[in-house]
């Protein structure tokens, strides 16, 4: 088993025609996700690498059915395909992208929200169920020397450190049900909370990673969660940015304009509320992979 | 951080039909008098720097007159808020104050979208006082897709007590400053204090307004007034940070760079990608070193910026070692950025066999990356083999003392 994603989800890749799509679709093949077609506004009738190309969502989806859209679609671009594949209906919308204005993230989330589509990201770097099939970049061009099939569901809400730890789990023998990067932004439609339902109910997953950054709430909403007995499987988490509360306020990094949240935010609370939880955090990188040895000789 | 100027701020509000008290902006004493002898009244002094915290540092000041209103600016225009220098200042009327109200608009991660917060107790320490009576800070998620509407501020001024004509003005100015918050792409749009007068009159009597740095593509205008001011939230840009900024405005569309210098450090960091770099400056300092400055940049063609970027960063005196890298990447080719870096080494003249240079790279592209970098001697490059905690600890042996 696996969570969002697996050899049967048929995928559509939004903006396939571009420079970033053209390598990673054909990554997303070998890989053997399911890819069943594409849009390009303009090219409509094409193909690539063997996908029949659409020149919108609506008109793709009246030849395929399809369970997920992942929009290979520039920051500035995001709020029209990210609605178009949202008003369309497509169940799960991958966005990529780095850099969506924040007044248009917040209308694709308003709108998915209002006609129930799940949306991942912004600035997701994708997901990925080891052996089955990946959607955007996870993995890239050499997915087996990061992935492995296993029991370890991961949450990152940054994609190159997720695939950092997947890889050092790989190294250590241990493989993963299903890696979702979630996203780095401030607003993003899906968050540690959403997941962990979803890995609670999979069988193959057998221990949960959390990799938390500064700001937002999410980590602290994923604590409470954890301590109302809404998880049942052990956690190992990992919060960087701790150093940053010694800088003076109002840095470049990490603001996000928090003004009555007090402390929530800070990385140093986020780590305890987790441990509160009975959560396993790991203070340094090196540590998560004997933590995560731990946690799975304990179930 | 993206924060505008109070009087450009201001401008927005009037744009968009927002009452506002009198006001005018003066670079020396004798325009200070001049508009103060315009407007009539007595005057409020602001200095004009894009941070937060003015009354606590003494920089907003009153005058009854034109006379005071001069001396004040003169004193002000000779000082600095922090560390930026003020250049201009805010004349605006002073008002009878009945209440000083707060109410802003922002993003809640939580909520995915905007909120409204209201509070009748506004002025200082909105924070504080909100901790002390909870109740007391009103607030409100909006939905994007309806707006925010009068009757919905209105909702508001009656659920905070108040009651008369004050309840249809707050509602009006709500909805008005919500467009500003939508139309100018800000993060954040805040009224402290928001002065009920002794009139009965509602004025915004302070305005900040922070811009979506992501969003500026739109506002070529008003990115164009913060490039005037820009710093880095709390200071001005050293002149390290200014050359970076220049050579990331370069090429918009090559990656985005995310710097800042940590003037008593002595290690140049680039280990790159959100989540990375924070990862690698936290253990860096907790192992002891003392990273130069924080880089990250986005994925794009970015070699070039990288090049430009690190011969920048590598001028800086005093440096005892270098850090690059990343975690293992899924999109970007790692043997363009050791390209980049490997270039502004010999460009700039740096030996790696007496300058510790540390490179942990991993993913598509590594075995070009680690014929270039085989071929620079005393270049220590590490791969997927090492842990990026590895790596930073390596540095750090090689720089101590």
């Amino acid at each position: 088993m696996s969570i969002l994603l697996d050899s049967t989800s048929r995928v559509l890749v939004q903006g396939i025609t571009g420079r970033e799509a053209a390598l990673h679709v054909r990554y997303m093949l070998e890989y053997g996700t399911c890819v069943v077609a594409g849009v390009s506004p303009g090219k409509g009738g094409d193909e690539f690498a063997g996908i029949p190309v659409y020149d919108s969502v609506r008109s793709a989806l009246k030849e395929h059915a399809v369970d997920v859209s992942v929009l290979f679609v520039p920051s500035r671009f995001v709020r029209d395909a990210g609605l178009e594949a949202v008003e369309a209906g497509v169940p799960l919308v991958v966005i990529l992208a780095e850099g969506v204005p924040h007044h248009d993230a917040a209308e694709i989330l308003a709108r998915a929200r209002e006609v129930g589509v799940r949306v991942l990201g912004p600035n997701s770097q994708g997901m990925i169920s080891p052996g089955k099939a990946k959607v955007g970049g996870p993995g890239g061009d050499r997915p087996d020397l990061m992935f492995r099939p296993g029991p370890v569901g991961l949450i990152s809400r940054s994609g190159g450190m997720g695939a950092e730890v997947s890889m050092a789990l790989t190294k250590a023998g241990i493989g993963q049900s299903t890696y979702v990067a979630i996203g780095g932004d401030l607003l993003i439609g899906t968050e540690f909370t959403d997941l962990l339902p979803l890995f609670e109910a999979d069988p193959e997953t057998r221990v949960v990673f959390l990799f938390g950054e500064p700001g937002t709430g999410r980590e602290e909403a994923a604590a409470r969660m954890i301590r109302r007995g809404g998880f049942g499987k052990p956690i190992v988490a990992f919060i960087a940015g701790e150093f940053l509360e010694n800088l003076p306020r109002g840095l470049h990094f990490g603001h996000t304009g928090a003004l009555i949240e007090g402390d929530l935010g800070r990385p140093s609370r986020k780590k305890a509320v987790l441990r509160e939880a009975a959560v396993r955090v790991a203070d340094h990188l090196d540590e998560i992979v004997p933590l995560v040895k731990e946690a799975l000789a304990s179930v | 951080m993206a924060r505008l100027l109070e009087n450009d701020s201001l401008s927005l509000l009037a744009n968009e039909g927002i009452r506002l008290p009198r006001w005018g902006v003066a670079s020396s004493a004798v325009e200070a008098e001049a508009t103060a002898a315009r407007l009539k009244c007595a005057v409020v002094l602001k200095a004009l720097v894009p941070v937060g915290g003015r009354g606590k540092a003494g920089a907003i000041r009153s005058a009854s007159n034109p006379a005071e209103a001069a001396a004040a600016t003169a004193e002000l225009l000779a000082r600095h808020v922090g560390e930026f220098p003020v250049r201009r200042v805010l004349v605006m009327e002073r008002l009878q104050i009945a209440e000083e109200q707060f109410a802003s608009f922002t993003f809640d991660p939580a909520a995915k979208g905007p909120v409204l917060l209201f509070s009748r107790s506004g002025g200082v320490e909105v924070e504080r006082q909100a901790g002390r009576a909870p109740g007391s800070l009103l607030r409100r998620a909006i939905s994007v897709t309806r707006g925010f509407r009068p009757f919905e501020g209105r909702d508001v001024a009656v659920e905070a007590g108040l009651r008369g004509s004050v309840v249809p003005a707050l509602g009006q100015l709500l909805a008005s400053l919500y467009r500003v918050f939508r139309g100018c792409d800000a993060r954040l749009v805040e009224i402290n204090p928001l002065a009920l007068t002794v009139a009965g009159e509602l004025l915004p009597a302070a305005v900040v307004i922070d811009l979506d740095d992501q969003a500026l593509f739109r506002h070529i205008e008003l990115g164009d007034k913060l490039a005037e001011e820009e710093g880095t939230g709390f200071r001005p840009f050293t002149p390290l940070e200014r050359r970076i900024h220049e050579i990331d405005r370069s090429d918009p569309h090559a990656g985005a760079i995310r710097f800042l210098e940590f003037p008593d450090g002595d290690i140049a960091f680039m280990v790159t990608s959100g989540g990375a770099a924070l990862t690698a400056l936290g253990q860096l300092i907790s192992l002891g070193g003392r990273p130069a400055n924080a880089f990250d940049i986005t994925a794009g063609q970015n070699e070039e910026k990288i090049y430009l970027a690190m011969r920048a960063i590598l001028r800086r005196p005093g440096l005892r070692g270098l850090i690059a890298g990343g975690n293992v990447k899924n999109f970007a080719r790692v043997d363009l950025q050791v390209r980049g870096i490997v270039r502004a080494l010999r460009d700039e003249g740096v030996d790696p066999r007496r300058f510790p240079v540390v490179l942990r790279f991993a993913g598509p592209g590594i075995e070009e990356a680690r014929e270039i970098a085989r071929n620079v001697s005393g270049l220590e490059f590490y791969e997927d083999e090492t842990s990026l905690e590895g790596a930073v600890r390596r540095i750090v042996e090689r720089t101590g003392r």
